[in-house]
């Protein structure tokens, strides 16, 4: 059986497969893909959008540059039809699956290329007898019933049965979308899951490698939310007080991403920790590789000359409104802040769409703590035409990687209060010894404590020598490491790697797969 | 009689002590065996001394009987520095409620979550936690600590929250946000319920139920530091304009305003509403734990004793209330 895809859609150097981010949601991570393709006007991408629920997004929030030559979305919650027909997969693809699972499971996983490919591009190839043999088959029938009773016996069946068919529901949908996805000369994704298992799956169907940036580390994301899901609560197996349904999820998720950690080369991540965590989890360790984020100083350098000569007491926080940001802590702070400075003021400057039950309850809280004027909701804004009226930008969050907007802020000249998230730490104190003789750009606070992110920010808002030098600081650090131009080049070179096979370039040859 | 006696004791252990003190520091010129013999004896007289002094301490006498001996003993030796270092090595009890108002009666207020607490022993998850087990086993410490009573609960995820592993600082995080975003989506329904209501009556529960929701907030160990304060004045405030309007819950508001004022550290006006709150006909029964706390903390430890002993018999079935009434004995 041939690919289907027919190219009459160009053929892009770089196929970007991105999970609920660019260009439907708004973010960190979306602004660097914004960064990357645009400072790369000579390349051209095609982008695979996946995303929960239509419903969970207003349309295109990024206007794409003309080197964006193709824009597909798919919508996992989207049920998937039923097969067209009744084929099966082949008996090989089985005995590889049941392989491919079980070096999974095991601790290094053992996964080999060849079962990996032979199975991803199976089930692409044929998205119908995938979703035939894993509803119907014989095989798939015992392999569950043997795995349940070799693993959680002792609780339901019906409960894991319908668990591990809904763990893989969403790949049949997913997999007939990328039957239609066009090929390209490497693939790139900045997650694992559900993006970079596609991505895997492509670059196994078109013979392509799959580069990996990830910013946050998804399957952490995913098992935190699953560790909080009440859906799965009350299935806890009463003898053994397991909950053998939330660890089959969560195994689900690790399983992918020990898969695209298998498959992926170069696994790239914004930091040291990140780049440790990926090895833990299961990332070769000579695959992967630190590329931090950088940013374009001459869209904030000048910015500097027009703040005034002393600090504003505002203090702003520049994110999504939405709980992993932790707003109502920033809010906390702010009570903390107004009570020692009555004229402070702090701003939220960032999209409230995402979640407006907790931008709601972000409100409830200034309400109820009496900030109304003094705590401002700005939306979405211009960060260029906040910050130079802003003294000290804040993080509260619970989770971060390598934010830009302190990066943009210290090129501003502001200062910042974060959370110790991240590399917010690194940021503001350095992250080796040449890097700390900078000096501290701000301080670093633990998460949900407001009276120590206060005390922060008070101690830099009142004294005017001390944040002039958390400002140098900051201007040093940025100028030094975290520029644009280092990290286009460093992509530059990975993307000038995976697409120089000379042989892609006839898209005649792409047919021939 | 015995008292007497027990100051006698106490007198001549003092007064040996002294005496070995005396011939061992400002004697004439001794040997090593008898300078060796007069420590010990030193030490021993010292330790007598403190055995006597400390008789009616309870559960808190070894800590107390070694503290004093520790510094009838090592004070005249190495001083009050190398006193300071034995005491701290043999590691002091800590504060059980450093970061809010608590006390030794306190329970929960309306509305707060009572778990099984004698099913998930709360020390056992602490040291899970404590001791870096497997994140595996840390993250499953958090989960099983939802069937704790929510300040024992809320603690442990205070303390998970300076854990290394982010799987389990944010499972902590999210746990507390959970019950933070229940108590204050209730104050919020609460407001605007109020903001709507003509009824006096029905505005006067309202506020009650406000002043109790406030005062969960603190009592949970949700809020802290100038949020705490900010929290019980919320709660005095809704509890004393409930507390105006006379109706059959008036007794209860009452008291709901006592317990907040006391957790303030306002203790006449605490003693005050509790007063007006048995007027209203709220029995002693509820009243006499916290009246014992009152006197615990304005040092009247006789009338601690009798609330006590009331307490105790009134509350007889229970365990925690037995160890109280043990220790107050």
């Amino acid at each position: 059986m041939t690919f289907p895809y027919r190219a009459r859609t160009p053929i892009a150097d770089v196929g970007l497969i991105l999970e609920g981010t660019y260009p439907f949601v708004r973010g960190g991570v979306s602004n660097w893909v914004d960064q990357l393709i645009r400072n790369m006007p000579e390349r051209t991408f095609s982008i695979l959008f996946i995303g929960g629920a239509p419903s969970h997004y207003a349309g295109k929030l990024y206007d794409t540059p003309p080197n964006v030559v193709h824009l597909q979305e798919h919508y996992l919650a989207a049920p998937a039809p039923p097969p067209r027909r009744r084929a099966m997969l082949d008996r090989s693809v089985l005995e590889a699956a049941g392989r491919l699972h079980e070096g999974l499971r095991a601790t290094p996983p053992s996964v080999t290329e060849a079962d990996m490919r032979h199975v991803l591009r199976a089930c692409t190839i044929d998205p119908d007898a995938m979703q035939s043999t894993f509803l119907h088959a014989r095989w798939v029938w015992d392999a569950i019933v043997s795995r349940y009773r070799a693993t959680t016996a002792e609780s339901s069946f019906i409960d894991y049965f319908w668990t591990v068919r809904s763990t893989h529901a969403p790949l049949f949908g997913l997999a007939r979308t990328l039957r239609g996805f066009p090929p390209a000369r490497a693939f790139h994704t900045v997650s694992t899951g559900y993006a970079g298992l596609a991505g895997l799956a492509l670059g196994a169907c078109w013979n392509r490698p799959l580069i990996l940036s990830e910013h946050g580390i998804y399957t952490k994301e995913r098992i935190i939310e699953l560790l909080q899901a009440d859906w799965l609560v009350n299935r806890r197996d009463p003898k053994s007080n397991a909950e053998p349904m939330r660890d089959l999820w969560i195994q689900f998720f690790q399983g992918i991403g020990r898969l695209v950690y298998a498959g992926a080369d170069p696994i790239v991540t914004l930091f040291e920790e990140n780049r440790k965590r990926q090895i833990g989890d299961g990332a070769p360790p000579e695959r992967t590789r630190v590329v931090p984020n950088g940013i374009d100083l001459g869209h904030y350098m000048p910015l500097r000359d027009v703040r005034p000569s002393r600090p504003p007491p505002v203090v702003a926080l520049i994110g999504r409104v939405v709980p992993v940001k932790d707003v109502k802590t920033f809010v906390r702070t702010m009570r903390h802040v107004c009570a020692a400075i009555p004229e402070a003021e702090g701003w939220i400057v960032g999209p409230t769409e995402e979640d407006p039950g907790y931008a709601e309850e972000c409100r409830g809280l200034v309400r109820s703590l009496g900030l109304e004027d003094r705590v401002s909701f700005l939306g979405f804004r211009d960060v260029r035409e906040i910050l130079p009226r802003v003294g000290l930008l804040m993080l509260s969050s619970i989770s971060e990687a390598q934010p830009l907007v302190l990066l943009e802020g210290f090129a501003a000249g502001v200062p910042a209060v974060t959370t110790d998230v991240g590399c917010c730490r690194s940021l503001i104190e350095g992250a080796d010894d040449e890097d700390r003789a900078f000096g501290s750009a701000g301080s670093v606070a633990g998460i949900s404590d407001p009276e120590a992110l206060a005390r922060g920010a008070l101690r830099l808002l009142r004294d005017p020598e001390a944040w002039k030098a958390a400002q140098a600081a900051g201007v040093r650090r940025v100028e030094s490491r975290y520029t644009i131009e280092r990290m286009i080049r460093a992509y530059e070179s990975i993307y000038d790697q995976s697409t120089r096979d000379p042989w892609l370039a006839s898209a005649s040859n792409f047919a021939n797969i | 009689m015995k008292a007497l006696l027990r100051a006698c004791g106490q007198i001549s252990f003092l007064a040996v002590d002294l005496w070995f003190l005396y011939e061992a520091l400002a004697g004439s010129r001794r040997d090593a065996l008898e300078m060796a013999a007069l420590a010990v004896a030193h030490f021993l007289a010292t330790l007598g001394f403190a055995l006597l002094a400390t008789e009616r301490l309870g559960n808190n006498r070894l800590s107390a009987v070694f503290v004093v001996t520790a510094a009838g003993t090592f004070v005249p030796v190495v001083g009050l520095i190398g006193a300071a270092v034995a005491i701290r090595l043999a590691g002091m009890p800590a504060d059980p409620c450093p970061e809010h108002a608590c006390s030794l009666f306190d329970a929960a207020p309306r509305g707060a979550k009572v778990g099984r607490t004698a099913d998930v022993p709360m020390s056992r998850l602490r040291a899970v936690l404590r001791a870096r087990a497997e994140p595996k086993q840390r993250i499953a410490a958090l989960l099983e600590a939802g069937k704790l009573d929510a300040r024992s609960a809320i603690a442990l995820y205070k303390a998970a929250l300076k854990d290394p592993v982010d799987e389990v600082r944010l499972l902590a995080f999210s746990k507390i946000e959970g019950h933070r975003r229940e108590i204050e989506g209730r104050i919020a329904s609460l407001r605007v319920s109020l903001d709507d209501q003509q009824d006096p009556t029905r505005a006067a529960v309202l506020h009650h139920r406000l002043a109790e929701a406030h005062d969960q907030l603190a009592f949970s160990g949700l809020v802290e530091g100038d949020a705490l304060r900010d929290a019980l004045e919320r709660a005095a405030d809704h509890a004393r304009i409930a507390s105006r309007t006379e109706c059959a819950g008036r007794g209860s508001v009452l008291f709901t305003l006592g317990r907040v004022l006391l957790r303030s550290g306002a203790l006449d006006q605490a003693q005050l509403a509790f007063d007006e709150a048995r007027a209203c006909g709220v029995p002693s029964r509820r009243t006499a734990p916290y009246a014992a706390e009152i006197a615990f903390r304005t040092r009247n430890f006789s009338r601690v004793r009798a609330y006590v002993q009331y307490v105790g018999g009134m509350r007889r079935n229970q365990t925690r209330f037995r160890n109280v009434v043990a220790f107050w004995r």
